[in-house]
């Protein structure tokens, strides 16, 4: 899978996301990779387990300037809805949001993986 | 004062014992004197001085005894006060051994009944017993710590007499008991010195021997003893007879003598003597001396522990006295069994009264000085009944407030009945009554109460008019809402009326922006409310926005028939200011002059410029010929949810909250607002904005990146962000555009980068907002308190993917210049550093 696939398959603004990047395929790339090493979504997993809501919304935020500094559209509105959803003390509407979020990311991961 | 008594009492206390002991050598001289004078002539009375000396050694010998209970009583009372009533055994048997010593009755065995508990200084004693013993059933009856004698017992290990002397403790029923052993006298021993011949004896008050010697050990003959032993027979049986003894005992032998004395506490005294043997006098005189001074001697020691006992309570007294009148202004001891009062401090004001009396009588004076409800409560709370009553459930202290008349003048005054409980053990009837100044406090109450109640009135009334509000704003927003639902329902059921469906859809769409008005309006109130106006300035043409915003207005005018006039005269079109400000206060008012104003009614818009140097006053004037509002509905136009509701409620669609908007929208603007209205002719409103004037307005640059890219080069930013991967994406890019980048991965770091660079070598802070250690608020605030030139003026971006009001609010509060939503849009971003790196 190519870089522009990847956009598609990821629903990312390809064209804006290499404007951000200078017009720079390679470097847009090498941001993507380094994403599988962040370690936001691991953190948000855990912050999870715990039921600590207020850990939740800041790796959710976290996570969101993540993804959207790489244009993961998806994982940015997401993860957005999670933060704004905690704010407003939603918490029973939290659930199903999470669930979203985990496909996604797993999605994204697994889909950035077979970038080559 | 109470120490200057004090010391007097102390000082007639030394004079006292001084003079005692003056009398009491002076005594013992004149008797040493006319003793030596006389004794050789008349062995007679010599006969007679010896008994008294026994006496006087056997009295001294109970003084000593009774020295020590009465002061291991005082000890015990004091020892009670301090532990609160519990009083353990190591502490009762110190309090004896001192004293033991002290007095030199170490011989001494004491045990106590406290709280009808048995104490003893050894553990030998049954204490099931107690009250079956003889000198317990004595000191039950006595009172006033009268000091009562058992008769002798007799030891079953050494067969010596003991005798038990006990008292209860004053005004307690708690009971101190010490056993006597008379044959362990010291003095005793000074036998030798009685003249040759000579034999005694001592017995009790039932005549039991207590002890027996003579001054030539076994020498007594057979006759001699059993002379003895008939007389003391007979004393047994009878005691009147102990009067004739001496007439009797002349009978024994001429050459002996028998005396017989008897001591304060009802021991007898028995002294058998031998003229012959009486001559050697100048040892007698010494005796007689001797016992005289050690008499005295005990009498002073006697009276200095009394006089101790007394002032100790008597300074307890004024110590308890001294620490109430700090605080009370007057004291009255109150006996509720006996109706009595005593005063123990007077009121400077009441000086009528008598120090003590009747109860009622002083329940009745206090009629003059008291408010007559106050009284009457008074009259009835403290009812010597209501008293007992009160003693009785146990209620320790007592009172209330009143305001009573000192002089002329009333004040509040509190009154408290207090007790202890411990005077009810001691049967005593007596309460105190404390009256303290409680004016300062209570007129503070009344002030917090007063407070307190207008708080609730203020608070009610808000809740009122919100209540109101929301009613109002329920109809408002149902209005609108119902227009678009059905004209929305009109149209999907005719939709190939294409006129009708676009008519439908107009009107859906003006009660939409309605709706939003009304919406936007409540959020800028609440917005106003937490005091946080925003000011966002820009340059505009201030000219074409008003004509703009008045043209809505002039077409509103025409469709509902009314006249609408605006005139304008402004020099400067362009200015830097709030327009959304600006406009919502023009809205606010010419909606109002219209919506009141009724048809064929004229409105007129002037707008004027005041020229200034840099600023010019732009003066709006909005007349209407309406309906006009009262005097009273002026007072509260700017509070909010506030309308004039008597005003026909039908035509008005709005919150209340215009005005509210306009005065803070005004104010925010360091302008002026003048209202004049009268109700059926109209208002008149007068406003004046100082605005920035521009001469002339940038060109918008088409090719403005570039040119932004290119004033980026070169510049020194730091770079604060937590997340590595942001943190690389950023840097990568801004150094691709030939920026320096300095990199802190939170706020400390950042402050401590700053603190450490040289001035002015940072253009630029981008600062992410949610870090940890230290967030960016706290770090800008940091940076911006810094004490160097640059702390103030380095451009910092807050960046941050919460792009909500508050946030924004805070950046601006931190001392952020301008906030930039995450992910970072580069141009946003190059802008804005352009934009302020320029100013600085």
């Amino acid at each position: 899978m190519d870089l522009q696939e990847a956009s598609k398959e990821l629903n990312i603004d390809y064209n804006a996301a290499l404007t951000r990047f200078g017009g720079s395929e390679a470097i847009y790339q090498r941001f993507l990779k380094r994403f599988l090493q962040e370690n936001t979504y691991n953190e948000l997993e855990q912050a999870w387990e715990k039921g600590d809501y207020e850990e939740i919304e800041k790796k959710a935020h976290t996570l969101k300037g993540v993804a959207g500094n790489l244009s993961l559209e998806n994982l940015f509105s997401i993860s957005n809805e999670l933060v704004q959803t905690i704010r407003n003390k939603q918490y029973e509407n939290t659930q199903e949001i999470y669930q979203r979020l985990q496909e996604d990311y797993k999605h994204t991961i697994t889909v950035i993986e077979n970038i080559n | 004062m109470q120490k200057i008594r004090k010391e007097i009492d102390r000082k007639n206390h030394k004079f006292l014992i001084t003079a005692f002991l003056l009398v009491g050598f002076i005594i013992g001289a004149v008797l040493l004197i006319t003793a030596s004078g006389q004794f050789t002539n008349s062995l007679e009375d010599m006969g007679g001085e010896i008994p008294q000396k026994i006496k006087s050694t056997q009295e001294t010998y109970f003084r000593k005894n009774e020295a020590l209970l009465k002061t291991v009583a005082v000890k015990i009372q004091e020892l009670k006060e301090e532990n609160r009533r519990n009083i353990n055994k190591d502490q009762l048997e110190k309090v004896i051994n001192n004293y033991g010593k002290i007095l030199e009755v170490d011989n001494a065995k004491i045990y106590a009944v406290i709280d009808n508990k048995y104490y003893t200084a050894d553990n030998q004693e049954n204490e099931q017993d107690y009250t079956k013993t003889e000198w317990y059933q004595k000191v039950k009856e006595t009172n006033n710590g009268e000091i009562i004698y058992t008769n002798a017992k007799y030891s079953s290990q050494t067969k010596e007499p003991i005798v038990t002397a006990a008292m209860k403790i004053a005004g307690t029923n708690d009971m101190l008991a010490i056993d006597i052993f008379p044959e362990r006298i010291a003095t005793w021993s000074d036998i030798e010195i009685f003249p040759k011949g000579t034999s005694y004896y001592i017995t009790d008050a039932a005549g039991n021997i207590i002890h027996q010697g003579d001054s030539e050990q076994n020498t007594k003959t057979n006759q001699e003893e059993k002379h003895i032993d008939e007389i003391y027979s007979k004393l047994k049986i009878k005691e009147e007879e102990i009067v004739n003894l001496s007439s009797e005992s002349e009978r024994i032998s001429s050459r002996a003598g028998l005396y017989t004395i008897e001591t304060y506490n009802g021991w007898k005294i028995l002294v058998k003597t031998s003229y012959g043997d009486m001559l050697n006098s100048t040892r007698i005189i010494l005796i007689a001396y001797y016992s005289t001074t050690v008499l005295f001697s005990i009498l002073i020691l006697y009276l200095a522990f009394s006089e101790r006992r007394a002032e100790k309570g008597k300074s307890l007294y004024s110590r308890i006295t001294n620490v109430l009148s700090d605080s009370y202004y007057a004291l009255y001891l109150v006996d509720f069994e006996k109706e009595e009062y005593t005063i123990l401090k007077g009121s400077e004001y009441i000086q009528s009264i008598p120090q003590t009396g009747d109860y009622n009588s002083f329940v009745e004076f206090t009629q003059n000085i008291m408010e007559k409800e106050a009284y009457e409560e008074f009259k009835e709370t403290f009812s010597i009944e209501n008293i007992r009553r009160l003693v009785r459930n146990n209620v320790k202290s007592f009172g209330g407030d009143f305001r009573r008349a000192f002089n002329s003048e009333f004040k509040w005054v509190n009154v408290r009945m207090l007790y202890s409980e411990e005077y009810v053990r001691k049967n005593r009837t007596e309460v105190i009554f404390a009256f303290q100044d409680a004016d300062a406090r209570k007129e503070k109450e009344l002030e917090e109460k007063e407070v307190l109640r207008e708080s609730l009135v203020a608070m009610r009334s808000a809740t009122q008019t919100k209540n109101r509000f929301f009613s109002n704003m329920s109809h408002d927003m149902r209005t609108p809402l119902n227009a678009i639902i059905n004209f929305s329902n009109m149209a999907i059921s005719q939709p190939d009326d294409k006129e009708r469906v676009m008519d439908y859809l107009r009107k859906i769409n003006i009660s939409s922006s309605q709706l939003l008005e009304l919406i936007n309006n409540i959020l800028e109130v609440s917005r106003i409310e937490e005091n946080m106006p925003l000011i966002t300035k820009t340059q505009f043409n201030i000219a074409k926005s008003l004509e703009d915003t008045l043209m809505v207005f002039k077409e509103q005018a025409f469709i509902q028939h009314k006249n609408f006039e605006i005139e304008c005269n402004i020099k400067h079109d362009y200015v830097l200011s709030d327009w959304g400000k600006i406009r919502q206060i023009i809205n606010n008012i010419v909606s109002n002059a219209l919506k009141y104003t009724r048809k064929g009614g004229n409105v007129r818009v002037e707008i004027n410029e005041i020229e200034g140097k840099f600023v010019s006053k732009y003066t709006f004037r909005i007349v209407d010929d309406g309906i006009g509002m009262s005097k009273e509905f002026l007072k509260k136009i700017y509070v909010p949810f506030e309308r004039e509701t008597r005003f026909h409620s039908e035509e008005m669609n709005g919150t209340g909250l215009g005005m509210v908007i306009v005065q803070n929208n005004v104010q925010t603007l360091n302008g002026q607002i003048e209202i004049n209205s009268e109700p059926g002719k109209g208002s008149e409103i007068s406003i004046v904005l100082p605005l920035e004037t521009i001469k002339e307005i940038e060109e918008e640059n088409k090719d403005e990146s570039k040119e932004y890219l290119q004033e980026l080069k070169g510049k020194r930013i730091l770079l604060v962000e937590d997340n590595e991967l942001n943190m690389e994406i950023a840097t990568e890019i801004l150094e691709m555009q030939g920026v320096k980048i300095t990199q802190a991965f939170d706020g400390k770091q950042a402050v401590d980068i700053f603190r450490n660079s040289v001035e002015g070598y940072f253009d630029a802070i981008l600062m992410d907002v949610q870090m940890p250690v230290m967030d960016g608020y706290e770090a800008t605030s940091c940076i911006r308190r810094l004490p160097r030139r640059d702390a103030r003026s380095v451009v910092i971006l807050a960046v941050t993917a919460n792009a909500f009001a508050d946030d924004i609010i805070q950046a601006e509060k931190a001392g952020m210049n301008e906030h930039i939503s995450k992910p970072i849009d580069f141009k946003e971003l190059q802008k804005a550093l352009t934009k302020f790196m320029k100013k600085g």
